[in-house]
């Protein structure tokens, strides 16, 4: 299913600036708590135990919806410790990160790809984007598989590694 | 004069750092592991017993010519600060050789409890290889949520790793077996050496 994903995030650096600038208009960017960033990353680690737990359990959809808060988590994590700032909008917080420069091209891509797929298929957001449940989530959920929530696993692992590196 | 005392330099580190880990040792071993010259290695242990940080019990010989056996004490006033000195350095060599400890050690400090952490095993020696596991001793009362916070910090860890728990006064209990002699000998203490330093204390 992942693969068949074609990403939508701007890719090219003056798309990226142009997305980051309508994120900024819409106030996606809230200034954040000095050392916030701690309560954070180890949020984000919580949330990555979980998900291997649901992995374990071969709850391939909730495997997903908990590596992706915890790639969520792990991303504000970033962007609070590098610029005192943190985004409740995850594709608001991927332009930031790649806008910023602190994640490379590569990392950008994945996690764009992350962003695009399962903020439809779990309506992820579901606190800000009600009309997107019953539309996706009951009936695409049972599409995701265990390669699926392999991938996002791995991902969250690498990205969340990654962030611990930057900020501990 | 007390500043002489300090281990200002690398070979006066090594100096203390080789009693610390010795007990009991003579001059003459003092200057093979410490890699330093007689002179120095001689006139530092003498610091070092001035200010009591080092004991020294002679044995064997006549009263003239006897053997130094040398010991860090730990029931001197100074001995606290110099034994975190020691524990703090080690510490920071383990982070230096390896880099990928460096953030867990830093959210191991992060976690707010009195308990201590330790590294033993093959980190702890300075030994290990891509296959090695990181073994970790927790020491100290624990409860589920602290327990849950260690597991989680680790989550991410690249390698293979073990926890031990145990309340300090069962740790002292069983001091003197071989898991626990082998803790104490090698180990790099993460989080809390204060509270560590009453365990060798009592010793």
């Amino acid at each position: 299913m992942l693969e068949k994903i074609k990403i939508r995030l701007p890719k090219k650096e003056k798309s990226i600036e142009k997305f980051f600038s309508s994120c900024e208009k819409r106030k996606k960017f809230v200034q954040d708590i000095e050392n916030y960033n701690e309560k954070r990353l180890k949020k984000s680690k919580h949330d990555l135990k979980a998900a291997i737990s649901e992995f374990k359990e071969e709850n391939w959809d909730w495997t997903v919806v908990k590596a992706y808060y915890a790639i969520h988590h792990a991303g504000n994590a970033l962007l609070s410790k590098e610029k005192l700032l943190f985004s409740k909008d995850h594709s608001c917080l991927v332009i930031a990160l790649a806008h910023y420069n602190l994640i490379d091209k590569q990392l950008f891509q994945k996690l764009s790809k992350i962003a695009e797929q399962f903020h439809n298929t779990l309506s992820i957001d579901i606190a800000f984007e009600l009309r997107k449940i019953g539309q996706y989530d009951v009936e695409r959920w049972e599409d995701i598989t265990k390669e699926d929530a392999e991938k996002v696993l791995e991902i969250a692992k690498e990205f969340i590694a990654y962030v611990e590196g930057r900020i501990c | 004069m007390l500043i002489d005392v300090l281990p200002a330099t690398k070979a006066k580190m090594r100096i203390l750092n080789t009693i610390y880990n010795n007990r009991d040792i003579n001059i003459r071993n003092i200057i093979k592991l410490s890699k330093t010259s007689p002179n120095l290695a001689v006139d530092y242990v003498n610091k070092l017993e001035k200010y009591n940080i080092a004991k020294i019990k002679k044995i064997g010989g006549t009263k003239k010519n006897y053997v130094k056996a040398v010991s860090f004490n730990f029931k001197a006033p100074l001995s606290r600060f110099f034994y975190a000195i020691i524990e703090i350095s080690r510490k920071e060599e383990l982070i230096k050789k390896y880099a990928i400890l460096k953030p867990f050690i830093a959210q191991i400090e992060n976690i707010k409890s009195g308990i201590i952490v330790l590294i033993y095993g093959s980190y702890a020696r300075f030994a290990a290889d891509k296959e090695s596991d990181v073994d970790l001793w927790v020491v100290g009362n624990i409860n589920k949520t602290v327990k849950r916070d260690i597991e989680e910090i680790f989550v991410t860890l690249p390698v293979k790793y073990s926890i031990g728990i145990e309340t300090k006064k069962e740790f002292l209990k069983k001091i003197r077996d071989a898991i626990h002699q082998n803790i104490l000998r090698d180990k790099v203490i993460i989080k809390n050496e204060n509270a560590f330093f009453e365990i060798p204390a009592k010793l």
